[in-house]
């Protein structure tokens, strides 16, 4: 399977720059955190990427097919958005259906199985589940369909604890049996941190970081101990953020930590979300 | 394309269905409860493929969006959606038009007298011999040409309105009936009490392009079936960029 | 069977494989769960289970079997205790007079305390 790549994508609505000079790539069998706060702008790529509106500039290919209009990249493609493109009246076993009749790799009868585990009514109208099983549903989806690319968008959303973490453990086990590109879109950082590999920051409609979770967190750490201190250990380092609580603080700090520490201060690595935090607070 | 036409079956066949068995009922009630009824009543069942036109309309007015939708869900392209709808208007037009002659021409043979009538639009229109039996095949096409318009009529206005924003839709949901049914009425009457010659004109202009002039339904055929080409050249146009919203 | 933050989590299934085969839960020649056994009880993503268990792969304390799955190699067990002994000081020691010298406590002390737990535990 191909690399979906995005070059040089722009989208404006009216005055407003949704997306301004997107490049990111998308590899193969890998699982993505398209990380971003409200607004970033991370669903309206995924509506580009997936066929459901324009860019006003730029290229999106897989394997140097271009993407948009394009029935043999869109089918490798499967995306489940936040809005509803199932017609409201439909009922939960005829989604499935016609997901199966669109998609030939589609497997019904895990699809079902998923059903059942969740406790997805089948017969009850979309419209009528509550946000929380309108997400289960998308997700029923998602886990069956079989494509090499699936873009979720908030897959949690309204989802209670246990049915979170029943997801992810699907998710995980889907991916390890059926290694497929999965994107996850979210602002759930510390929940996903650990089933992403790789990790796409948006923030306000550009891309600030693209790189795998293992190189990110290398790329500096965390120091805490008594403020005096910090501050001291701080001179001359590239600090990209500080946590204060009385007088403790932390500080995070690209790089490699000094061999020789001062007692009392403790080194820990970055954590994904602190450092999202941290890059993402204007 | 077969599954998007599969699914567009799937979503219209009930309404198509009890609306078959609608105007059966209706047109062999009509006949039964004549032949049953005394008196010197005379009823006319003409023109009843205006009922067929006005499903066609509504069934693609309300279908489209959705099946956009879902389409686009499922990985299809806007150009794979907008010839499916082609084909089902030209296909449903068709066998629509197929089963209202069908219809027709039985319930004139089996019920048909002095007491009641069945005629088809196209006689009804152009006045032409009341047998159907010479007339099939023209009223056959003039009727699918009809059906075919507002087919494509309906595809237009749903295509606007699908890619159209929160106002613009209020301005088609209101303003297309009001232009039909207010507006041109009156824009006429003014025409024709302040501008008789112009009318005039136009009135003569409307019998020429549509046959009636001529008595001729295969002109009128032409019209409507260039008018509906018209149509779907602007529904494509509309549905090239369309972007989906919330 | 909780992730902490200040070890890699490759490392961490690692040190829990060979915790396991150290008390015995993995037998010598024993096949251990799969690779998204583990990613899914810890809920982390199956490259970083793989890397941990390449780590041991490469350490020859495991074996794959192609087609069947990771297997505990014979003398695994030796060898784990071996590497350990070597990191023993690094791991604990340093650590432990690291946290001596902070709470004011003496080598004197320590030693008393060590010879003190040998007795009793």
């Amino acid at each position: 399977m191909s690399n979906l790549v995005i070059e040089g994508v722009s989208k404006n609505y009216g005055s407003t720059r949704a997306l301004n000079n997107v490049n990111v790539t998308f590899e193969a069998e890998k699982i993505y955190g398209l990380l971003g706060r409200n607004g970033a702008g991370k669903t309206t790529l995924l509506n580009i990427i997936n066929n459901r509106i324009f860019a006003d500039m730029g290229e999106i290919t897989l394997g140097g097919a271009k993407a948009p209009e394009n029935e043999e990249v869109q089918k490798k493609f499967y995306y489940t958005s936040e809005q509803m493109l199932f017609p409201k009246e439909m009922k939960v076993d005829k989604a499935i259906k016609w997901t199966a009749e669109f998609y030939p790799a589609f497997d019904t009868d895990y699809a079902l199985h998923l059903a059942s585990l969740f406790e997805l009514p089948l017969k009850k109208k979309i419209n009528s589940l509550s946000t929380g099983y309108k997400t289960i549903m998308k997700n029923v989806l998602a886990l069956s369909v079989n494509t090499p690319y699936v873009f979720l968008d908030e897959p949690v959303l309204g989802l209670d604890a246990n049915h979170r973490e029943q997801f992810y453990r699907l998710l995980i086990e889907k991916y390890s049996n059926n290694p497929a590109t999965y994107v996850i879109s979210t602002h759930l950082i510390e929940e996903v941190a650990n089933i992403i590999e790789e990790v796409v920051i948006i923030k306000k409609g550009e891309i600030i970081k693209q790189d795998s979770k293992e190189n990110l967190l290398s790329e500096g750490y965390a120091v805490s101990g008594v403020a005096s201190m910090v501050d001291s250990y701080m001179k001359g380092k590239t600090v990209i953020g500080v946590d204060s609580l009385g007088g403790l603080k932390s500080a995070y700090i690209l790089g490699s930590p000094d061999h020789e520490l001062e007692m009392g201060l403790e080194i820990s690595s970055l954590d994904l979300q602190k450092l999202f935090i941290q890059l993402t607070n204007s | 394309m077969k599954k998007l036409l599969k699914y567009q079956l799937s979503t219209s066949w009930v309404s198509l269905a009890v609306f078959a068995v609608v105007y059966l009922g209706i047109m062999a009630f009509a006949g039964i409860s004549v032949s049953f009824s005394g008196g010197d009543s005379y009823s006319q069942m003409n023109g009843t493929e205006m009922a067929v036109g006005i499903l066609c309309f509504v069934i693609f007015v309300s279908n489209y969006g959705d099946n956009m939708r879902l389409a686009i869900q499922n990985g299809r392209s806007r150009k794979s959606i907008y010839t499916a709808a082609l084909a089902s208007a030209g296909l449903g037009s068709m066998m629509l038009s197929l089963y209202a002659q069908i219809i027709i021409f039985a319930s004139s043979l089996l019920f048909g007298s002095e007491r009641i009538s069945y005629i088809s639009m196209t006689e009804v229109i152009y006045d032409t011999n009341r047998s159907m039996v010479g007339h099939f095949i023209e009223n056959y096409i003039f009727t699918t040409a009809l059906l075919l318009v507002t087919a494509m009529f309906a595809l237009v206005l749903a295509a606007a309105f699908a890619r159209a924003g929160k106002y613009g839709r209020v301005a088609i949901a209101a303003g297309v009936p009001i232009a039909l049914f207010v507006g041109f009425p009156i824009l006429s009457g003014i025409v024709v009490s302040k501008a008789p010659a112009l009318s005039e004109m136009y009135i003569r202009l409307l019998a020429k392009v549509t046959g009636v002039e001529s008595g001729n339904p295969y002109i009128g055929s032409l019209t409507m079936i260039i008018a509906a080409a018209v149509m779907a050249l602007i529904t494509y146009f509309i549905n090239r960029r369309a972007e989906l919203k919330g | 069977m909780e992730l902490s933050q200040d070890k890699p989590i490759f490392q961490q299934i690692a040190e829990t494989i060979e915790d396991g085969i150290l008390t015995g839960s993995f037998g010598e020649e024993g096949q251990i769960p799969s690779i998204t056994e583990f990613s899914v009880m810890y809920k982390i993503n199956p490259a970083t289970a793989n890397k941990g268990i390449n780590l041991l792969v490469d350490q020859e304390i495991l074996y794959k079997k192609r087609g069947v799955g990771m297997f505990v190699a014979k003398g695994a067990s030796a060898i784990i205790k071996e590497k350990r002994q070597t990191q023993f000081y690094d791991a604990y020691i340093s650590r432990l007079i690291k946290e001596a010298k902070k709470l004011n406590i003496s080598s004197i002390d320590i030693i008393a305390m060590i010879e003190r737990g040998y007795d009793n535990e």
